[in-house]
């Protein structure tokens, strides 16, 4: 596979920097830094298209609460969708009451778990 | 690489390499393509698998698969977001028939394995697509590139993108697959062992109800590995929309619920994870398993038992992937890939474990979709018990205890009726 250059350029590697403690109660994790843990190779292109125009048009938004990565967000009534970060679970695809333009990414991207 | 192999495997889980396992040891050409940059990258489960499966296939097994524990306590715990009332199992389990480990080493190993018996596995390949001639798989598609075989084992995991291609069987509903989410937490082996007073080598698995899902359909996890912890929380995801559940959050609060946090606050978050799973049964199972040159294998064909104490789908999984050889050698030596020669896998799989157990609990589904487990119940058997340790001067019995804290939440008929059908059908 030609395409390929680049896999072992795992762009984050704080999954070796863990947060020393967990700490008093209370305190949460943001998912942001949760998301800091996990080893991601970064495709160019998304993997997961949102179509705008029926996004626009979406009542309910599911995407904004089961999305485990929180990827999904609202900005002036218009759906933002953030591949970077995607865990590929399916989550999304399965809570859409649309069809969305769903799939993983290139072979070697994405996330790479280590203790999965 | 116009290369002809006699199987092509989509996917490196146990499901895949279960099956070309079994090929590579018949001494078939067979190539399992995985689309993570390495085996397991892609893999995320709870933390427990059965071995019965494993050892009957795999004879050096017990020596060398990576086990992190061995289950010797087997603990369900219902909480509310205060309490948390636990039942614990001690048994020295000397069977040792259940383990502890990480999905990801786990696979790793059976690849070794695959190719120790001369199965090619290549990871950083995805599969995009099949190639049909007149109706029967000849192949598959990845980017640029075309694979030929015989015939396509179809192991892609819960997300049916090949599935769908096939004709084989349609996307998930949100009430048929839970989310997963799960969090990994490093301690030290000691602390381990002394916060669950364990010796080395055994481990916990610890299933909740009622909180950690913020008493949605669902329930959370924690097992003991080696060094580390793995706590998680499943959702049903029609439950999660119907409570508005903000599942990027649920397994903070899960984890900062004082019956957790007083276990976890010296360990040190290293990863966290997502996955979906099969949540429905017999059910979920899509009517054809088999189509012309092309066999469904694992989570993509729904072989998950859920079961209320237990929950099991490695072995299943990997078991599904040996019958999928068997019926594979046997298409071969009749030199016939149609759906009508690989049906015979259906009949193997319903002669073997993964039909006989879903078939024995195919009503627990029905049963575990009923909210008071998730809702009622944790939440009155909190509060129940917290009233009756409690000493003072209005001490009372549990019977009046239990009628007030009932009251306008569930009836007595009701209460007894879900017990019943619990007992008989879990």
């Amino acid at each position: 596979m030609s395409d390929l250059n680049g896999v072992n350029d795992v762009t984050n590697e704080n999954g070796e920097n863990p947060k020393e403690e967990l700490g008093e109660k209370g305190e949460k994790l943001s998912i942001e830094a949760r998301l800091g843990l996990v080893a991601f190779t970064i495709d160019s292109e998304p993997h997961i298209k949102l179509r705008e125009e029926v996004c626009r048009e979406c009542k309910p938004r599911y995407c904004l609460f089961v999305c485990p990565a929180k990827l999904y967000t609202e900005e002036n009534g218009e759906i933002k969708f953030n591949y970077e970060g995607c865990l590929e679970c399916g989550t999304c695809r399965i809570a859409c009451p649309q069809e969305l333009d769903w799939n993983y990414p290139r072979g070697g991207f994405g996330a790479h778990y280590q203790y999965g | 690489m116009e290369e002809k192999f006699d199987a092509i495997i989509v996917g490196a889980g146990a499901a895949g390499l279960g099956a070309a396992y079994r090929l590579a040891k018949y001494g078939f050409n067979v190539v399992v393509l995985e689309r993570g940059q390495r085996i397991g990258a892609k893999n995320v489960y709870g933390g427990r698998i059965y071995t019965h499966v494993f050892e009957k296939e795999i004879p050096e097994f017990r020596k060398e698969a990576p086990v992190e524990r061995w289950v010797k306590k087997e603990r369900l715990t219902l909480m509310n977001s205060d309490d948390a009332v636990t039942l614990e199992l001690f048994s020295d389990f000397s069977a040792n028939d259940s383990f502890i480990a990480i999905l990801s080493k786990f696979n790793e190993w059976l690849g070794k394995k695959v190719e120790d018996a001369g199965g090619l596995v290549i990871p950083g390949i995805k599969v995009d697509d099949l190639i049909a001639e007149n109706g029967t798989i000849k192949g598959i598609t990845a980017g640029d590139e075309k694979l030929y075989a015989d015939v396509v084992i179809d192991a892609e995991g819960i997300n049916p993108i090949i599935a769908k291609k096939a004709g084989l069987r349609d996307d998930w509903k949100p009430n048929q697959v839970a989310v997963g989410v799960k969090e990994v937490i490093k301690l030290s082996e000691n602390t381990v062992n002394d916060i669950f007073q364990l010796n080395e080598g055994e481990g916990v698995a610890n299933l909740f109800l009622g909180y950690p899902t913020n008493y949605a359909l669902g329930g959370g996890f924690l097992y003991t590995n080696k060094d580390t912890i793995s706590l998680g929380v499943v959702i049903r995801i029609d439950s999660a929309i119907a409570k508005r559940i903000q599942v990027y959050d649920i397994i903070e609060d899960f984890r900062n619920h004082p019956f957790i946090h007083r276990i976890l606050k010296e360990g040190s978050p290293i990863e966290y994870s997502a996955h979906l799973v099969p949540e429905e049964g017999l059910d979920g199972i899509p009517r054809n398993l088999v189509g012309d040159g092309i066999l469904l294998v694992g989570d993509v064909a729904g072989f998950v038992l859920n079961r209320g104490l237990t929950i099991r789908g490695v072995d299943l999984a990997f078991l599904s992937g040996l019958l999928a050889a068997e019926t594979v050698k046997e298409a071969h030596e009749a030199g016939d890939f149609s759906r009508a020669s690989l049906s015979s896998y259906e009949e193997k799989l319903k002669n073997s474990i993964v039909f006989s157990e879903l078939e024995a609990f195919k009503r627990a589904s029905g049963l575990l979709g009923n909210l008071r487990f998730y809702e009622t119940y944790p939440q009155i058997l909190c509060e129940v018990l917290k009233d009756a340790y409690t000493v003072g001067e209005n001490s009372r019995k549990i019977y009046p205890i239990l009628r007030e804290k009932m009251k306008g939440r569930l009836s007595l008929f009701t209460m007894i009726r879900d017990v019943i059908s619990a007992v008989r059908n879990l």
